[in-house]
């Protein structure tokens, strides 16, 4: 049967009609110069600029979110989004009396080059121009390194400025490269990515005692991480990833106050203030676009913008209504979330799911019609994302040999006490992050502190194993 | 499959000649674009350890399995899917909606063993709607009476004609090329309900693969439709109001390609053509992304229902509330339901009505009872 159609595709608007009109349609003197697609309308340069400038200050107003007292960290790197949220800020603080923003801000720029494999000079080069960019507005500013996060104690952020030298640790960089050299697909190092930056941002944020950090994704980012995260297997925590608000981290929200505007309000801005940017290369532009789930979400979302340009608001709004529902919203204590990106760990899981669909087609591909017991059909076990208690050992895997080589017939990794596995850490991962563990090759190679922190709670679990008849 | 994989539509003329030209006795079709996976090169064995050559390698784990055990893995998949979900009660009769695609072909075939080896204890039944697409359906219908006849189970069917009075290719002829699948799945949706409920079943079995239901969530996070995401995830579309039927998805879990391959081991007669009506242009894009994302990373069509089954909706989000058509009496979110929206559009000869957006066609059936109003003569 036709099954694709089941539901009605209704009927997606395709390209309106510009509505170019002869004046502005906001202040009707001046000559529009650029169509809003979201409005519909053809504004002027002033009246556009002045769009965006209210765009930013109520995203930021309706969320109620900002107090007097906050310190905020803008994440910065240097390219045209992350300037324009430093120039919208720095406006904020030039208004008069009661409009100024009363909170205070500094600016974090993170060194990736490491990874991309950027001649030192380059990197230097690359700092020196943040630095002025940041230095013009007055934000005190710092920067860091990525490979940061192999460090397991001491400070990581250094005051930035037009004097600011690039100190490198070569040691902590080697592994760095070594931690994305030792994941084998592009996908699973530009997520593995992600979560780095994430981590470090937070922790950035609590060395230099911030509580909110700014980021500047666009409506049209958004859009792009949505059908990436869903891709990734990552629905669960997808409202945290395209929200206003990322709350996973305790003492730090990350707030994202550009989500309103899209990435071509974003460009015109620039444009019109003669913003200028440091192009710094990323791995997926690097590559061809074809070669991860980001980089083709990001072609995705591109060729609908040109056939179908309310795509993005669409996609977008779906994104706005997703959330975490109150039943789950509890925070539990630090043991429940994902060791990788911090989501909470929910063993919620139906016992008919795709995890468990998966799950057991791996099970009877590797047992055979002789090894598996058609009885134990009834009564197997449940699986959940956080894989307590009984639950078989293979989460979404791709190279089974890693991890159940070792496996019993019940699936249970037969693994030491005392070495920590990849399977170990996959315990401790949530769906989407699973499938960036199954492409990392030895368990040596993941940051100190993930490694670190894995001991400790694979250590507590068994504790929490040899005693639990005894507790109460 | 009425909107089969499009990219091979070169592949499907060509043999849709043939078909024409088929000697009368049946024949076997199998979709050549998805054995891609069957190994060639140097000998594997297979996974399970039990001796012999391996033939394939599965997409969704990537194990390599002899046609023995691939036949046994595949059964034993849809056996549990169908126990974990509690998809059937024991005397159920069972609807199957087959068309006479691989799907449903498959799916017939897989229930009759499943229900013989593990003493379901299942009455089953082939529902076949007949859209009235002349040298499409009429075709497909000969593969249904086929899968009859092999697997001896007696089959209904219903047309679009007798249901509602408009065959597909009249209603083409009325609004053109455009949003026919639209009109299409919104009819065979009703018609399905109304084959279940004159046949008296417990439930519709419905072929949809893994590919089908990843491609869903896609289009519903592209439509923005928050409600259809949080829904079409579920194994079963519970029977919310009294009356209607409950449809069941037993190949949910079930790769594409393993049931090409499958229905190819298997020799099992199907009709593999391209629907005469091109899909949705918007839907094309979500599929060519999902076969590019597959090709990437092979377990992402399990990943995105994953996500999908594990959504969440915030609770201030308001969802529509499902209530009965007025008219017919089918689970709808509206006053009308869109079957019957778009069937008073076609009689009334304003086709778009039930297309766009429910405010417009609002209007245009105001402007056009307005206008009646005047012209006193204009009878339907
Ligand atoms: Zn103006
Ligand atoms: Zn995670
Ligand atoms: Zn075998
Ligand atoms: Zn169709
Ligand atoms: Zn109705």
């Amino acid at each position: 049967m036709c099954s694709r159609n089941d539901q009605d595709d209704g009927l997606m608007e395709e390209k309106p009609k510009p509505l170019w009109t002869e004046v502005c349609q906001k202040c009707s003197a001046a000559k529009p110069v650029i169509q809003i697609l979201q409005i519909k309308h053809a504004y002027c340069r002033d009246c556009f600029l002045a769009h965006v400038n209210h765009k930013f200050r109520s995203t930021l107003g309706k969320s109620k979110m900002m107090r007097p007292s906050d310190v905020v960290m803008a994440a910065f790197s240097g390219s045209v989004k992350s300037h324009v949220l430093l120039h919208l800020l720095h406006a904020g603080f030039s208004e008069k009396s009661h409009k100024r923003f009363l909170f205070k801000t500094q600016v974090l720029y993170i060194d990736e080059g490491a990874v991309l494999g950027l001649p030192l000079s380059d990197r230097s080069a690359n700092l020196r121009l943040v630095a002025e960019m940041s230095e013009q507005y007055g934000f005190s500013a710092y920067f860091t390194s990525l490979s940061c996060q192999h460090d397991n104690q001491g400070l990581v952020c250094v005051p930035l400025n037009k004097d600011s030298a690039l100190s490198v640790n070569v040691e902590f960089e080697a592994e760095l490269n070594n931690l994305i050299a030792n994941i084998s697909s592009l996908t699973a190092k530009e997520d593995m990515l992600k979560q780095l930056r994430q981590q470090v941002l937070l922790r950035a944020a609590k060395e230099l005692k911030c509580n909110k950090i700014f980021t500047a994704e666009s409506s049209t980012d958004l859009a792009i991480h949505i059908l990436t995260d869903v891709s990734l297997g990552r629905g669960a925590q997808m409202h945290h990833d395209v929200s206003f608000c990322d709350d996973r981290d305790e003492e730090v929200k990350i707030l994202r106050p550009l989500l309103e505007l899209s990435s071509k309000e974003i460009a015109f801005y620039s444009v019109y203030f003669k913003l200028s940017s440091v192009f710094i290369p990323s791995l997926c532009s690097k590559a061809q676009c074809d070669s991860s789930i980001h980089n083709l979400s990001k072609k995705f979302v591109m060729e609908l913008m040109e056939n179908f340009p309310s795509t993005v608001s669409t996609v977008f709004r779906t994104g706005e209504k997703l959330g975490s529902s109150s039943s789950t919203s509890v925070r539990g204590d630090q043991e429940d979330v994902c060791i990788l990106c911090q989501v909470r760990l929910v063993g919620t899981a139906a016992p008919c799911s795709s995890s468990q669909a998966t799950e057991f087609s791996r099970l009877i591909s590797s047992l055979g019609p002789s090894g598996f017991d058609n009885n134990s059909l009834t009564c197997l076990p449940p699986t959940d994302d956080t894989f307590l208690g009984q639950s078989s050992c293979c989460g979404p895997s791709q190279n089974s040999e890693t991890c159940c080589v070792k496996a019993d017939v019940s699936g249970k990794c037969g693994s030491g006490q005392d070495m920590l596995t990849l399977s170990d850490v996959e315990k401790l991962c949530c769906y989407g992050c699973r499938l960036i563990v199954h492409d990392v090759k030895t368990v040596s190679g993941l940051p100190a502190n993930i490694i670190e922190t894995a001991r400790i709670r694979k250590g507590l679990q068994s504790m929490r194993d040899s005693i639990k008849d005894f507790l109460l | 499959m009425l909107c089969a994989v499009y990219e091979w539509v070169t592949l499907l003329v060509l043999f849709d000649i043939w078909w024409r030209k088929r000697p009368v006795s049946p024949v076997f079709a199998f979709d050549f674009s998805s054995t891609v996976s069957i190994r060639t090169e140097m000998p594997v064995s297979c996974s399970s350890k039990c001796g012999k050559r391996a033939i394939l390698k599965r997409p969704k784990t990537g194990d390599a399995l002899c046609k023995e055990c691939f036949f046994w893995a595949f059964e034993t998949e849809v056996h549990n899917t169908i126990v974990q979900g509690n998809l059937f009660n024991r005397g159920d009769t069972v609807a199957i909606a087959a068309s006479g695609g691989k799907d449903s072909t498959v799916l017939a075939y897989v229930l009759k063993v499943l229900n013989e080896r593990h003493d379901y204890g299942l009455n089953l039944v082939l529902l076949s709607i007949d859209e009235g697409i002349t040298g499409y359906r009429d075709d497909s219908l000969e593969t249904v009476k086929q899968n009859r006849d092999d697997y001896e189970m007696p089959l209904k069917i219903l047309s679009y004609d007798e249901l509602f009075g408009w065959t597909m290719d009249a209603i083409v002829a009325q609004i053109g090329r455009k949003n026919n699948c639209t009109f299409c799945g919104v009819f065979r949706r009703q018609a399905l309900d109304r084959g279940a409920t004159q046949l008296g079943v417990n439930c519709v079995a419905t072929g949809h693969n893994a590919d089908d239901l990843a491609e869903t969530v896609l289009m519903n996070i592209l439509r923005g439709d928050i409600a259809r995401l949080q829904r079409c995830t579920s194994i079963i579309t519970a029977s919310e109001s009294e009356g209607s039927i409950p449809r069941v998805k037993p190949l949910k879990y079930t790769y594409e390609k393993e049931i090409v391959m499958y229905a190819y081991f298997k020799r099992l007669v199907y009709f593999s053509t391209e629907c005469v009506f091109a899909p949705n242009a918007y839907r094309g894009h979500a599929r060519a992304f999902l076969k590019d994302l597959e090709k990437i990373r092979p377990s992402v069509i399990m990943d995105i229902i994953h996500s999908g089954e594990s959504l969440q909706v915030k609770d201030d989000v308001k969802l529509p509330v499902r209530t009965q058509c007025s008219r017919c009496g089918s689970v709808s979110s509206q006053e009308l339901c869109k079957a019957c929206v778009l069937l008073e559009g076609l009689n009334r000869g304003l086709p778009k009505l039930g297309i766009g957006k429910s405010s417009l066609a609002n209007r245009a059936r105001e402007q056009q009872d307005a206008g009646k109003k005047k012209i006193t003569n204009c009878d339907f």
